[in-house]
């Protein structure tokens, strides 16, 4: 309950308080100190319990799902009745929409448990609740602690009135719901005048002759439109606004019933589609809009980045996916999972119950798919079982939740023991959950299927960066990177190496970084001995070969060839980063005893030092892309040029 | 008329192997087409042609379900219940319907588990 504006409703509560403290004093004095306590007797937990849980629901801490939703259930067994049943009752109504069946004579005798909590708001509003089921319509207009929602509630529902009998005028509702906007709109604006002109546009809307229907639903949308592109950012978490949706759509509701939609005028769809998608979420829009046309258009391509809670929930509540046909059943568990993924995204703590629901729902599809498929559809598994481990990979690595993921890595990965990509999950979760004796699994089979050198280098710096990184990454080497061949390995060192100049910012942390890069790449790598053999090696690895050369205390030469490539990647890593540039110029300007450059070569850089200044606008450099379209182009790039010996830093990334 | 995956693997001489992935149906519809050119055998090869595309559609359009950026739902058209929309409340449920907007609104406007204040000690802090 965030707003407190009823200063009258404050004070009665504040004396309630004091009135309550003062009780709990005197009980003090009377049991010699001790407090009285709600903790007392299981029984008395409980109805805390109970009272807290409703207490959350109605202070926004969401859905009682998963453990909550347990103990909601537990303590309804210990505390019984109507009391116990509380919390599961709110949930259901707030979350599942579900009518709310309590009336006052169940909740009546409640009241001074609520209050012995100092829970009188939670009360209150469950109270209103109750008000909704009593015979007597004037119990909810006359009750005495009204708040926002009740207020806002009321109001509308007198202009609902309205819409049923056009002699009923609707000045008492309009200055009710006046009363409410100044309240919590913007002072100063010309929010109240315009939202009583579209209340008076809708009200007249649903009263309009035939000959005005053609011109109602424009006017209607055009008003509704100035209104919510205005303001609805700002008040659509408000009560009084979000009754005044649900009013405005009934509106719409009742101009559908009359007819006033014509499905074969292009001007009254575009007017009834805005009003469509400004009053009512996504999915319901979507749907309504589909049934109304007759086309699926809207539900062809849907795009659920942004209203991806919205989708899941609707899909959950609308659909008993056990009736579904096998076909529609994959349909349905593979849109949840995109849009658990989406969700996840979206979060912004470090609370993993997305990625655990998310995880249930992939174990639940690949169960699905491993058991029970009619003979008709067999081949669907075979159809979706790749892409599903590119999403599972993906998503495991954007949520970093390989720990989290380990027994599902574990079984996909007994499934496909050759999936390198999923050793490099399996490893990074056993390591981060510090079970490096499951490492011996990687052991038995080397992975060679899906060689990914990018998500090499993403485990293999998330595991340098755990407790035991290094002996784990001495484990996981001989399974993971040894057995590559030369051309693999070579891609992961550029990617290890990308990876640290992005996460690098000085000079000393870059060499911290490039410590991860050890076991990978020794003092007799490759790399090495292709630079004293002068053959051929790619700009990129012969800058790391001079930066890793002095924690392997290596002195090397350059040749004329290999300094020029030396130079051109400094210049570019130089212009995409200022990190690249700071990097490039320490080397520049003060020789390192580690290599030396070819003089003409390094004399001709030094008499040009601006070409390693970062470009104007240097790019911020992004995080590792993981969607599947970036896949494509690399891997297309890859199979067209694999020696291309002038890549760029950022080529993998950037593309 | 599009052909079954039963005609269309029969098509390609893969009845026997029903659950062949997409490399194996292009690899035999390679294989085939060098044996029965165009030019020389245009029924069959149009015949062909039909079977390959009628394996390798499905696969596309199942792998796209999960590749795609966007989501297609037309599926559950027939599985969800009408819109609100087309019935009318009554007041009971209007009541109820506002009330539980207006509660959810103000959750988004509610700090996380703080939103119902409580007071001194002793208090559940709500």
């Amino acid at each position: 309950m965030g707003r407190k504006n009823d200063r009258n409703r404050q004070s009665r509560l504040q004396r309630k308080r004091n009135k309550r403290a003062a009780a709990r004093a005197a009980r003090r004095q009377t049991t010699g100190g001790q407090a009285a306590s709600p903790w007392d007797s299981p029984q008395d937990a409980a109805t805390a319990h109970c009272i807290v849980l409703c207490g959350g629901l109605l202070a926004g801490c969401g859905q009682l799902t998963g453990e909550m939703l347990r103990t909601a259930r537990m303590v309804h067994e210990v505390v019984g009745g109507i009391l116990g049943r509380l919390p599961i009752e709110l949930n259901a109504f707030l979350y599942d929409e579900r009518e709310w069946s309590l009336t006052c004579a169940d909740l009546g005798s409640l009241r001074d448990s609520f209050e012995e909590l100092g829970a009188e708001e939670v009360f209150d509003r469950l109270w209103a609740l109750a008000l909704t089921n009593e015979p007597d319509p004037t119990a909810f207009a006359i009750a005495q602690e009204q708040d926002c929602a009740h207020r806002a509630a009321l109001a509308f529902e007198e202009l609902r009135v309205c819409l049923d009998d056009p002699k009923i005028k609707p000045v008492k509702a309009m200055r009710a719901v006046s009363a409410e906007i100044e309240k919590h709109g913007p002072r100063g604006t010309g929010l109240p005048k315009a939202y009583a002109s579209l209340l008076h546009t809708a009200i007249a809307a649903v009263h309009a002759s035939a000959a005005e229907m053609e011109n109602v639903l424009g006017a209607l949308a055009g008003d509704c439109r100035k209104v919510f592109d205005r303001y609805s950012r700002g008040q659509s978490d408000t009560a009084w606004w979000q009754c005044g949706r649900l009013f405005l759509t009934e509106v719409l509701g009742r101009l559908q019933r009359i007819g006033a939609i014509n499905t074969t005028q292009a001007d009254a769809m575009t007017a009834y589609a805005d009003l469509v998608t400004l009053l009512l979420d996504a999915p319901h829009a979507a749907v309504l809009m589909a049934r109304t046309t007759g086309s699926t258009q809207s539900l062809h391509s849907v795009h659920f980045k942004t209203t991806a809670v919205d989708w899941r929930i609707y899909l959950e509540r609308e659909i008993d996916a056990r009736s579904l046909t096998f076909e529609d059943r994959i349909r349905y568990e593979i849109a949840r999972l995109k849009l658990l993924r989406a969700q996840a995204q979206r979060r912004t703590s470090e609370d993993h119950s997305e990625a655990r629901d998310l995880l249930a729902a992939f174990e639940a599809l690949q169960k699905l798919l491993a058991h029970g498929v009619p003979p008709a559809s067999r081949e669907i598994p075979g159809f979706v079982e790749l892409p599903l481990i590119d999403f599972y990979r993906e998503t495991i690595q954007e949520l970093h939740c390989e720990g989290l993921a380990l027994p599902a890595t574990e079984r996909l990965l007994g499934r496909r023991p050759d999936d390198f990509r999923l050793a490099c999950l399996y490893a990074t979760g056993a390591v981060e959950r510090g079970e490096l004796a499951k490492l011996s699994v990687l052991a038995s089979q080397a992975p060679r299927r899906h060689i990914d050198p990018e998500l090499f280098a993403h485990s293999a710096l998330t595991w340098s960066g755990l407790p035991r990184g290094m002996k784990a990454a001495a484990m996981i080497r001989p399974a993971l990177f040894d057995p590559l061949d030369r051309e693999h390995r070579k891609q992961c060192l550029i990617q290890l190496s990308q990876h640290c100049l992005r996460r690098a910012t000085t000079v000393a942390g870059y060499t911290e970084e490039l410590r991860s890069l050890l076991p990978y790449f020794e003092r007799d790598s490759f790399v090495y001995r292709d630079l004293r053999e002068r053959a051929a090696v790619e700009s990129s690895l012969v800058f790391l070969a001079t930066m890793m050369a002095p924690l392997h205390t290596l002195k090397l030469s350059l040749t004329e060839d290999q300094s020029q490539q030396w130079v051109s990647y400094a210049r570019e890593i130089s212009q995409q980063s200022a990190f690249g540039s700071q990097l490039a110029l320490h080397h520049l300007k003060a020789a390192s005893r580690w290599f030396t450059l070819d003089p003409g070569i390094r004399n001709s850089a030094c008499a040009r030092l601006s070409d390693f200044q970062p470009a104007a606008a240097p790019r911020q450099i992004p995080p590792p892309r993981t969607d599947h379209a970036h896949n494509r182009r690399r891997k297309r790039r890859r199979a067209k040029e694999p020696t291309d010996s002038q890549r760029g830093l950022f080529d993998a990334t950037d593309a | 008329m599009p052909l079954t995956r039963e005609q269309a693997l029969a098509a390609l001489g893969l009845s026997a192997t029903p659950d062949a992935d997409a490399a194996a149906v292009q690899r035999v519809f390679e294989r085939l087409a060098r044996r029965y050119p165009q030019p020389s055998f245009p029924e069959r090869f149009r015949q062909l042609l039909e079977a390959r595309e009628a394996l390798l559609d499905t696969g596309r359009s199942w792998r796209g379900l999960v590749e795609g950026v966007t989501l297609d739902l037309t599926w559950t058209l027939p599985h969800v219940r009408p819109s609100s929309l087309s019935a009318p409340l009554d007041r009971r449920m209007s009541l109820q319907s506002m009330l539980r907007a207006g509660y959810l609104a103000e959750l988004l406007a509610a700090p996380a588990a703080g939103g119902l204040e409580g007071d001194d000690e002793g208090d559940i802090p709500f």
